[in-house]
This record gives C-alpha cells, sequence and structure tokens, in this order.
C-alpha cells in the first residue's frame, strides 16, 4: 500500500515538473527564434545601410 | 540542432526506445500469448530518452539556464525510472504490496512526459544568433 502511494506520489511530481519545464521551454524557444529573427533582420539593415554609405563616399571619391 | 542532426536523434533514440514496446504489440497482433503492454518497456524507453538528452545537452553553446533545467529534469527523471525499476523487482521477489498495473500505468504516463520533454529538446536550437540580446541567462 505505501509503496504503489509513493510510486503514485514520485510519478505525479514528475509529470507536472516535466509538463512545466517542457512547456517553459518550447515557449523560450519560440522566443528565442522570434528574437533570433528580429536580430537577422536589424543586421541586415545595418549591413545595407553601412553598404549605401561606402557607395556614397566612393562617389563623392571619383 | 540542425536537421541532419534533429533526424539522426529521431531514429536513433525514439524509434529505438519505441523499438520494444512495438515489437511486442506486433508480436501481440499475430496471436503471440503475451500482455500488450509492459512496464519494462516503458522504463527502457524513458531512460533511453533521458540519457539521449544529457548526451544531446552536451552540444548546445551556452544557454546555461535552459542547459541546468534541462539536466535537472533528466537526472531527475533517471532517479524516477529507477524507482520503477525497484517496485518491479520488489514485485519479482514476492512482496505483494506492489501493485504491477499501478506500477505499468505510472510507468505509462512518465514515458508519455519524457516524450514530451524530449520534444522540447529536439526543438531546441543549439547555437542562439547574438545570444546577449535574445536570452535572459
Amino acid at each position: 500500500m505505501h509503496i504503489e502511494l509513493i510510486i503514485y506520489i514520485c510519478s505525479f511530481i514528475f509529470a507536472i515538473l516535466g509538463v512545466v519545464v517542457a512547456s517553459w521551454s518550447f515557449i523560450d524557444t519560440y522566443r528565442i527564434r522570434s528574437a533570433e529573427e528580429f536580430y537577422q533582420a536589424r543586421k541586415n539593415k545595418i549591413e545595407a545601410s553601412n553598404r549605401r554609405h561606402q557607395d556614397k563616399l566612393g562617389y563623392k571619391n571619383d | 540542432m540542425n536537421n541532419e542532426l534533429r533526424i539522426k536523434w529521431l531514429m536513433y533514440t525514439v524509434f529505438i526506445g519505441v523499438l520494444p514496446i512495438g515489437l511486442r504489440l506486433l508480436l501481440t497482433s499475430w496471436g503471440v500469448g503475451i500482455s500488450y503492454f509492459s512496464t519494462s518497456d516503458f522504463i527502457a524507453f524513458g531512460f533511453v530518452l533521458h540519457i539521449s538528452i544529457l548526451n544531446e545537452i552536451e552540444h548546445v553553446v551556452g544557454q546555461r539556464v535552459w542547459k541546468t533545467v534541462q539536466n535537472g529534469m533528466s537526472i531527475i527523471a533517471i532517479f524516477v525510472y529507477g524507482a520503477f525499476s525497484c517496485g518491479l523487482m520488489l514485485h519479482e521477489s514476492g512482496v505483494s504490496e506492489v501493485n504491477l498495473d499501478a506500477v505499468r500505468n505510472t510507468a505509462m504516463s512518465a514515458a508519455l512526459v519524457s516524450l514530451l520533454i524530449s520534444l522540447s529538446v529536439f526543438y531546441r536550437p543549439n547555437q542562439v544568433l547574438g545570444e546577449e540580446l535574445c536570452t535572459s541567462s
């Protein structure tokens, strides 16, 4: 009786913890992927801006 | 993780873990006189998933908080599956207090939770671009 109860309690705690950790991990992964997209877009914008600046300078020097 | 690693991980861990459960179901469908589900199959499945998670986490760059949480969860899971094995052995030794059906049902639920955890590891990228901007760790 006691062994059965201990097994039930252990697995219940494990199931709750597991669901919480997996949900948190899924949400955090989604957040990270969105932030990565934002980071990449920002990086592309900065690179394009730098390129335009370099072109302008080259044009003036000519 | 990149796609190739993901497929490898899925094939080498989830598929191999599910293999004994699938074989048992196949044999049962052919009329072999065994029960549909066995506790030891689910325990083995859980062990395979969590040991592979521990191995895969080693390849993740940075993301220290996430790694610590997943490591801790896998260690707890290995203890839980160890407890299930202990219950099985006690039953085998003749301790009548251990209800085999209860152990089997809880092992099945725990294996389902382990699959959910391993899916959450499976979808995680192993390297984050601009991590200093993206993560809270």
